[in-house]
Formats: C-alpha cells, structure tokens, sequence
C-alpha cells in the first residue's frame, strides 16, 4: 500500500468512524461504565455478527440495548424466552380471518432490526432452533411465504450463568453462531456510586440518533476495506488450530483438556471483528493487538472443554488465555 | 627412674619398663610409622581434592551461585551480546555486596560485560542496516524488539508474546507516551504495507534512542 493510499483509507475511516465515539456517548447518558459491552454491540452491528450476552441479572444489558435502538434510530423488540414458548410467539403464525374465509400472516417479534432474546436458555430447543435459524438464514418461513427479515438484524440473546434449573441449554451447534460471546461484570465501586447518583436525579434522558441503519449497513462495506496483513492472516489461523491441535502449538498439556476447537466460523469470525474493531480505533489496518481485543470474545463459546478440564476446574476462558499467551504474536 | 608394672607382650611375666624386648620396640615403631604415614595420606588427598575443586571452579564455563540468574535472561543476550542483565542492575540499585559477589563472579565467568543500553544502541545501529537494504519492515521489527526487550529487562516486566497495548500497561506512566508513538508507528509501518517516508523511519530511530538513553541515564544517576 502507498502513502497516499493509506492516508486516504485512514481519513475516510477517520471519518466514518467517527459516529462511533459519538454512539458510545450518547448511550453513556443511560448506561454508566459497561463501555466493553456498547463496544462490542457496535462491532457486531459493523460485522452483522449476533451477540450471546452472558451475565447476572441487573447489569442493565436490556437498557443498554435499548439505548442502541434508539441512537441507531432502529426498532427494538425484547422477547422474554420462558419453557412454555412456541415457535410461532416468536416468528409469526397464520391466522384465519373470518370475514375473508382465509388466513393472513400474523409477523412476530423477531421482525425488528435489534432483538433482545432474554434467558434464550428458558425456551425449549424447538423454539431455540426457530431463532437460531433466522438468526442464519436472515429470512422466516410463516405457512407458504418466506419473509426477508429488515436489515440490519441483530440479535442479542442473554443467558443467566446462575439459577440453571429448568433450562436448556444452547447445543454446541447453536452457539456456533453467535459471533462473540460477551461476559459481563459487576461495574466497578466509581461507576456504581455514578450508577446510585444518577437513578437518584430524573429519568428524562432523551437519546438523539447519532447514525441511520442504512450508513451502518453502507459501513460494513468499509470495515471490509481495511488492510489486514498476511502476518495477521496466519496469526488468526495459527489461533484457531491452536484450539484444535494444541500440541502442534506448543500446548501439550491440553490436547485432552479442548474436545472440540473453534470452527472455520471461528477464523472468518476473528477476521472481519479484529477489522471491525481497527475501525473503532480509527486505524485503516489490522494489528495483533485488535486480534487480541476481541480474540475471547469470539472464542470464549467456541471451545468446547473435555470432562477432565472440569474435573481440574478448566473453563474454555484459562485454554483461550494460555492459546494467546503461546501462539507467538507477529 | 621409678620401676612400674607394664605387661608384656609376650603376657607371662611382669617386667620393667625400660627393659622391652626387640620384638616389642620394633611392632611400636610399625604402628608409629602407620599411623603417621595414613595422616599424611589423608592430608594429601584432602589437599588434592581442593585443588582439584578450585581448578575446576576456575576454568569453568557455567556460572555458579547467583550468576546462575543470567541463564534466565534470553538467550541472545547472553550468547551474542554478552549484556549485563537487569538482574544485575537491580541488584546494583539495592547497593548490597550481593552485586559485588554477583559482579565478581560473572568477571570470572564471562568477557567483560556491556549495559543492557549498549546492546540496545548496538541493535539500533545493526537496525540501521536494514534500513539501507530499504527492508524497512525488518528495520521496525527489530526496533520494536530492541525497545521491548530493553524496557522488560530494565523494569523486569518478565512480559513475553504481549501485544503493543499488553506491553505499555506495563510500563511505567512516565514513558508510556513515549514508548507508545515507537511501538505503534513500527506496528503500522510492519502491518499495514505502507511504504514509510525517510522522515517516519528516522524518527523511530532517533526517539528509540532517545528512550534508551534517557532511561540508562536514569539508572546510571541513581546506581553509580
């Protein structure tokens, strides 16, 4: 790449991504500290990649996702998963009108451009399945018609890692798909004296569009510009098979602690997140450090542990830190 | 003289000292002459296996005792460039005879040391050169090398396989800045294929420099 050209993909992505500190300010209004996670929300509206949020209750992930749908000036619909759930409370059904002597499409819920699946874990596999094929596909099959969902589609599905009675958990397929799995913590003792501060004053906080969903989709285009070394290429590789043959890579040990390693999903996961987030950063390239940025995020579920990494107390979280720590950066 | 009762050797009869037979003086000698013959043997061999241990103790080529840290260090700081490590300093900073000892030693063990600063500017003048085979990301890697493995030695940071921002969170507030504008323009000119102007390349050199110089400085003002 020449000077010239660098210096003009970095100032068009200067420019473009420049909505982004302006998105997390203005979400800032509602929600204190959790800046990590309205990153990775806006990242994985750049990559349309889903998002798996995982996390105790009261960490305000229904407000901050709110708070997106309405800087991004985009519809929002929150679904609560419960056991008793059908298919069609969440894609739509036929319904028969009598006047008519015939049946019309009833739409669901999932017709939105951001979805909060709350407790995805509650539902039984049927309906599970129903969303996580919508989430693939991009398009719901109501009767006879098929039905494109609006774009952008985001889908953020939340699990409680506590209280697990009665649930059903995600099969290793399903998860597959989220592009990140995101894990959030308690904020810290500043944010939560902010947080005490603040839900002491009025509620009115009105939250101003930064950004339309069409510019978000037109910078998908861009994200995908932006220059990433062959250096990196192999890095990204290297991490993945690293997950899946540990002992080529140094990681002896773990050959029996990792039953599946992460996809090729995995590696096109990686890839276009690291760009996305040099986007965030305002750089028109990838460095190993974006790679480590948002490394875990795409990891984290895609590592399935052995029965003896229990045993040992081993969670995919420690075997993504050691991958990281081994497989040697460029 | 007195008389008094020995028994003899022969054990039948009582006789006077003086008077001992030939038989018996000669066996008191044997035994004289034994015992002190094995007291020599002894002596001798005590003393050839001091030798023996401080010879080799001297001649040898590992490093003994507290020496023994600078096998910790990387291995071409060692081999190639023969660097005093931050081991050494640290040691040095705290003024203890443990740096004397470990000074003294590493002389016997070693060629003469350099400062870990030397090594680093021997590396940038060595970066140099690649500079002039316009491999210039070469020329970045191993500036950026060069800084991270100074600054991890001088600070003891013991990072490895860190990223750029991985290594400054490490480092102390007063140099991130600065050590940050070297990191992150080697990271650019190494990944994104961009094509570096003589201006970008020599202020990579000139501020690694400065970094290293400012840094030595410091710790020759605090130690020596």
């Amino acid at each position: 790449m020449q000077r010239a050209e660098l210096n003009a993909l970095t100032e068009i992505i200067k420019n473009e991504s420049s909505f982004a500190d302006q998105l997390i300010t203005e979400i800032s209004k509602v929600i204190v500290g959790q800046k990590y996670m309205i990153e990775r929300l806006v990242i994985g509206l750049l990559c349309n990649g889903h998002i798996l949020l995982e996390g105790v209750p009261g960490l305000a992930k229904t407000t901050s996702v709110q708070s997106l749908a309405a800087a991004i000036s985009t519809t929002f619909n929150r679904i609560q998963f419960t056991p008793d759930l059908l298919p069609a409370d969440l894609i739509g059904t036929l319904v028969y009108n009598p006047q008519k002597s015939d049946f019309y499409v009833k739409r669901g819920p999932i017709f939105a451009n951001i979805i909060l699946a709350d407790e995805i874990n509650r539902a039984p596999a049927k309906v599970q399945s129903a969303l996580l094929e919508a989430m693939q596909e991009r398009q719901v099959t109501i009767g006879d018609k098929t039905f494109k969902l609006e774009d952008p589609f985001l889908v953020l599905a939340t699990q409680n890692p506590i209280d697990q009675e009665g649930t059903y958990a995600l099969p290793e397929a399903q998860v597959d798909r989220f592009m990140f799995k995101l894990h959030l913590d308690y904020p810290n003792r500043k944010e939560e004296l902010e947080i005490l501060r603040k839900s002491s004053q009025s509620n009115d906080i009105n939250i101003v569009p930064v950004i339309q969903p069409e510019r978000i989709i037109q910078l998908r285009t861009v994200v995908r510009q932006i220059y990433m070394d062959s250096k990196i290429e192999n890095y990204i590789v290297d991490l993945v098979r690293a997950s899946r043959n540990p002992a080529k890579y140094g990681l002896d040990g773990h050959t029996d602690l990792i039953e599946y390693g992460a996809s090729p999903r995995a590696t096109i996961s990686l890839a276009i997140a690291s760009k996305a987030h040099a986007f965030m950063k305002h750089r028109g390239y990838v460095t190993p450090e974006d790679v480590h940025a948002i490394g875990k995020d795409v990891l984290r579920h895609r590592v399935i542990v052995s029965y003896q990494a229990e045993a040992r107390g081993i969670d995919s979280e420690k075997i993504i830190q050691t991958i990281f720590q081994t497989v040697e950066i460029p | 003289m007195s008389d008094f009762l020995i028994p003899s050797i022969s054990g039948t009869t009582v006789t006077h000292g003086p008077t001992v037979t030939k038989s018996e003086s000669l066996l008191v000698n044997l035994t004289d002459i034994i015992l002190n013959g094995s007291f020599v043997a002894i002596f001798v061999g005590v003393m050839i296996g001091l030798w023996v241990l401080l010879k080799k103790k001297m001649t040898s080529s590992r490093p003994y005792g507290p020496v023994k840290a600078l096998q910790d260090l990387s291995q071409r700081d060692l081999e190639a460039q023969g660097a005093l490590p931050n081991q050494l300093l640290r040691d040095n900073q705290t003024g203890g005879a443990k740096h004397a000892k470990l000074s003294a030693a590493s002389m016997m063990a070693h060629e003469p040391l350099k400062s870990p600063a030397l090594v680093a500017l021997k590396n940038l003048e060595q970066a140099l050169r690649l500079k002039e085979d316009t491999n210039y990301v070469a020329y970045c890697g191993l500036i950026s090398d060069t800084v991270r493995s100074y600054l991890n030695d001088y600070f003891g940071l013991q990072v490895s396989n860190s990223s750029t921002s991985q290594f400054l969170n490490r480092l102390p507030e007063s140099i991130i800045d600065h050590t940050g504008e070297i990191l992150r323009m080697c990271d650019m000119i190494e990944f994104s294929n961009h094509c570096p102007t003589q201006t970008e390349l020599d202020s990579i050199y000139q501020n690694s420099k400065s970094l290293i110089e400012q840094t030595d400085r410091l710790i020759c003002s605090y130690n020596f």
